[in-house]
């Protein structure tokens, strides 16, 4: 299933509620080598998202927040945005751009339509240098009530 | 470039012809950059650690797993079908795996070929993803109903026949909004099967007479048949290709027809 650049914008725009930010900084469940934390939120048009934090438990600049929406009738979520940490480059396919340093994911319809993952299109970022930074760029990206940013130091 | 990043720079150079970098991390580590991805383009973590004397190890520091948690939930590695294919992975290559990090031990003269062998096992332990199964619970056209019910209360007529011209109900339409003045026939689309019938019926509802302003929504329109798809575009007024994610553009459409 492509999800349209349209419908793309309009999941990131949908209000969503403030989420408790202390249960996700620092993540706290073990999963092979990172540790991770998650909500899930409801916006108000019904969309059900997942806001997922992880961190490497031997590299902190090794960090990802996503922002995923789940696909109503399945198990399948969908990466809206994933803000990564400075620990790899990475390659837009189509463009044959390399960046390093943090870098933001983006899902585009254009990586879809040519048969790449939904978030494989990236670009380099100097708005946030840490976890926190990381989560409260997302959080001020995707819609979420103020309420939930600021809430800590980047 | 210390000595031994320069030491280290050329042995890999002259395995990968020059597509490496490195970079000191400690006096004991360095990160090398490969044009190595995984399929979303992200660059393989590969760091090189000195041990002692010319042994050295190349280790990822745990990061192939967490890339992988973005698609599959690592702990569903821990057994089954996924587990053995991630052991036989790792045991191809010689790789060891360390609460999560994955670690190849490696000689200084052979640097450039341990490295080319733990990324491959990288890679392979990524392509798990592959084994993602997507349980798709077949709520289309749960959902479908449950949208219009929400957004169109009291007029939304679900499974609507023409009694008067079909009795025996062969000609059904998923959803009819606003019976008069201007009825809009709303269709779920979730087979071949469905959009064969919503051709046949939109084709019916002409030859009685009836006018109705016709919309089909798709389950996922690239699935469907092309024959199938072409034939329903001759007879209907609007599509939408899929439902899921697209609830609020299908329903401000129709509300717009409805003259709201």
């Amino acid at each position: 299933m492509i999800l349209t650049g349209t419908a793309i914008n309009r999941l990131l725009e949908e209000p969503k509620p403030a989420v408790q930010v202390a249960a996700l900084v620092p993540p706290t469940r073990e999963k092979r080598g990172h540790r991770e934390n998650q909500v899930q939120v409801t916006g108000t048009q019904g969309s059900n998202f997942r806001l997922v934090v992880r961190e490497l438990v031997r590299d902190p600049l090794d960090f990802s927040v996503t922002l995923a929406y789940e696909i109503p009738g399945s198990t399948r979520i969908f990466r809206l945005r994933r803000h990564n940490g400075a620990s790899h480059s990475h390659t837009n396919k189509l463009e044959g751009t390399r960046l390093t340093g943090f870098h933001g994911h983006m899902a585009t319809e254009r990586y879809q339509t040519a048969g790449f993952k939904e978030e494989a299109y990236a670009e380099s970022t100097d708005a946030y240098e840490s976890l926190s930074g990381a989560i409260e760029r997302m959080l001020e990206a995707a819609g979420f009530e103020a309420q939930s940013q600021g809430s800590f130091g980047v | 470039m210390t000595t031994d990043e320069r030491e280290i720079f050329e042995r890999l150079s002259s395995a990968l012809g020059n597509q490496v970098e490195v970079y000191s991390v400690s006096d004991r580590e360095s990160r090398v950059q490969t044009p190595l991805q995984f399929s979303d383009g992200d660059h393989l973590v590969t760091r090189l650690r000195r041990l002692d004397g010319d042994r050295y190890e190349w280790t990822d520091l745990g990061h192939t797993f967490m890339h992988l948690s973005y698609t599959l939930d690592v702990d569903t590695l821990e057994s089954g079908k996924r587990a053995q294919i991630l052991e036989e992975a790792l045991d191809r290559a010689d790789v060891d795996e360390r609460e999560g990090e994955l670690v190849l031990q490696a000689d200084a003269d052979d640097l450039g070929g341990s490295l080319l062998r733990f990324a491959q096992a990288l890679i392979h332990v990524a392509d798990l993803e592959y084994l993602t199964q997507e349980r798709v619970v077949s709520t289309f056209v749960e959902d479908f109903r449950r949208v219009l019910a929400a957004s169109f209360p009291g007029r939304a007529h679900f499974d609507y026949i023409d009694e008067d011209h079909d009795p025996r109900g062969l000609y059904p339409v998923s959803c009819l909004l606003n019976e008069v003045p201007r009825p809009v026939a709303v269709f779920a689309l979730p087979s071949d099967d469905a959009v064969n019938v919503a051709t046949i019926t939109l084709q019916q509802f002409r030859n009685w007479g009836r006018h109705l302003f016709s919309t089909g929504v798709f389950e996922e329109q690239e699935q469907r048949n092309r024959k199938a798809v072409a034939r329903f575009s001759d007879v209907v007024d609007k599509q939408f290709s899929f439902l899921h994610g697209n609830e609020q553009e299908i329903v401000t459409y129709l509300q717009g027809q409805l003259g709201e």
